[in-house]
């Protein structure tokens, strides 16, 4: 058994690549997130790598790497974040996996920035280990119950009783998130059509208090949250003196919302009246539970504890930085990251 | 190094480690990776068994599917690695 991996071309290889997500990755990935994952990203399309079998001439795997920019001490830099990694079954015996994700990684280190991150897996941190790629740090899910509906029904199991006692429950739980709208100032409100220009204002001002965060442009916003065909997302925002301050971004699936992104000023009024407003439309729209992804070291864990949420499973981040940016020379240092769900891939 | 003695510790390791050998039960040609015994974590923990109790070297060329496909192929694998260790 032979094989060899070969960088794809997006436009040829376009059919092979969906067709492969599909069958090894996930049903749902389709053209239309092909186009707005691989090609539309503000910051430039993706690049793939593409293991086929020699003999069989089949495709074995791929593996993706899609460009972030990020503000590295406030300073923009391109990195990379990996996704969309699969193998076929009868491969997954490591190797073809290794020589795949090394060619990514070689791949993109062959530009001027080289770093690149990754939430893997447990199966893909096997192959991390291997290629001599540590877990940095982890992402934490906290999360907030919003109703106790679910709960009840597997303890009490006469409805009537089951009802009753959901709907003291779930008053009693609202009630502990009783916040003003306007506490302090603060306008909260539903962005109503796409970002615009206030949202880079905003990155330009406080990027930089992040150590490494996200670069938040309108443009980036818009892309990856707002046009996103998958998962759309709705955009909170708190507005200080007539000024975006903060912002949430938010979806609901199911019963289960989710605050996709949050960014903004280092204030907990401010803060809190918006992740207050968050969880109080996702509840009024029927979700059970609400929850936030965010780095272990994220500034703003605690505040989020403080506001009920509690940390449930915790997942590995690894971070490849061969040749760190100047201004940032241990880009391996977690504390320095302020990393969310939205970061992800898709 | 003993075939039969090599296969078994392999087996029994695999039954030992992995759930879904351990609840299908695995035979000596039963496809480990088609089947979903194993996973790159799963033959991550395995090569760390077989270069811990073996005393061989896995280079990540090795780490191909037709080396652990099967416990027949793994063994096979686990002889040839010590035979040119020792020769």
């Amino acid at each position: 058994m032979s094989f060899f991996v070969r960088q794809a071309d997006l436009e040829t290889d376009r059919d092979l690549i969906v067709e492969t997500l599909r069958r090894y990755l996930n049903s749902s990935y389709d053209n239309t997130r092909f186009e707005w994952c691989y090609e539309k990203n503000p910051y430039g399309r993706a690049r793939t790598w593409i293991a086929e079998d020699a003999e069989l001439h089949t495709t074995v795997g791929i593996a993706s790497a899609f460009p972030r920019m990020f503000a590295v001490m406030g300073e923009v830099q391109l990195m990379w974040v990996l996704g969309d990694f699969c193998v076929s079954d009868q491969y997954r015996s490591l190797g073809p996996a290794l020589q795949l994700q090394r060619a990514c990684l070689t791949g993109i280190g062959s530009g001027k920035t080289t770093v690149s991150y990754d939430f893997p897996s447990l199966s893909m941190t096997a192959i991390y280990k291997r290629l001599g790629i540590p877990v940095v740090g982890q992402m934490v899910r906290l999360a907030k119950p919003l109703r106790v509906n679910r709960q009840v029904k597997k303890v009490v199991k006469i409805p009537v009783v089951a009802k009753g006692v959901s709907t003291v429950g779930n008053a009693l739980l609202a009630l502990r998130d009783h916040w003003p709208r306007s506490f302090g100032g603060t306008q909260i409100s539903f962005l109503d059509g796409q970002c615009g220009t206030e949202f880079t204002v905003l990155a330009e001002q406080i990027s930089s208090q992040y150590g490494i965060c996200g670069w938040r442009s309108a443009t980036y916003l818009n892309w990856r949250y707002l046009n996103n065909p998958l998962y759309p997302c709705q955009i909170m925002t708190a507005h200080v003196g007539g000024t975006l301050a903060a912002y949430v971004v938010m979806n609901q699936i199911g019963e289960d919302g989710l605050l996709v992104d949050i960014f903004g000023v280092k204030n907990r009024v401010v803060l809190r009246s918006l992740v207050n407003a968050a969880v109080t439309s996702l509840r009024q729209r029927g979700a059970s539970t609400v929850s936030v992804i965010l780095c272990d070291s994220h500034p703003w864990v605690s505040l989020f504890q403080g506001f009920g949420f509690q940390a449930r499973e915790y997942r590995p981040i690894v971070i490849h930085a061969p040749s760190a940016p100047a201004l940032c020379p241990n880009m391996k240092d977690w504390t320095m990251w302020f990393l969310t769900y939205g970061d992800r891939d898709s | 190094m003993q075939t039969s003695t090599v296969g078994e510790q392999i087996t029994d390791f695999i039954v030992a480690r992995f759930p879904l050998a351990r609840k299908r039960g695995v035979k000596r040609d039963d496809q480990l990776l088609e089947n979903g015994i194993l996973d790159s974590l799963g033959v991550l923990e395995l090569v760390t068994y077989l270069e811990e109790t073996f005393e061989i070297a896995v280079a990540d060329e090795d780490l191909m599917p037709e080396n652990f496909q099967t416990i027949e192929r793994l063994t096979a694998f686990v002889q040839e690695k010590a035979e040119n260790k020792a020769a």
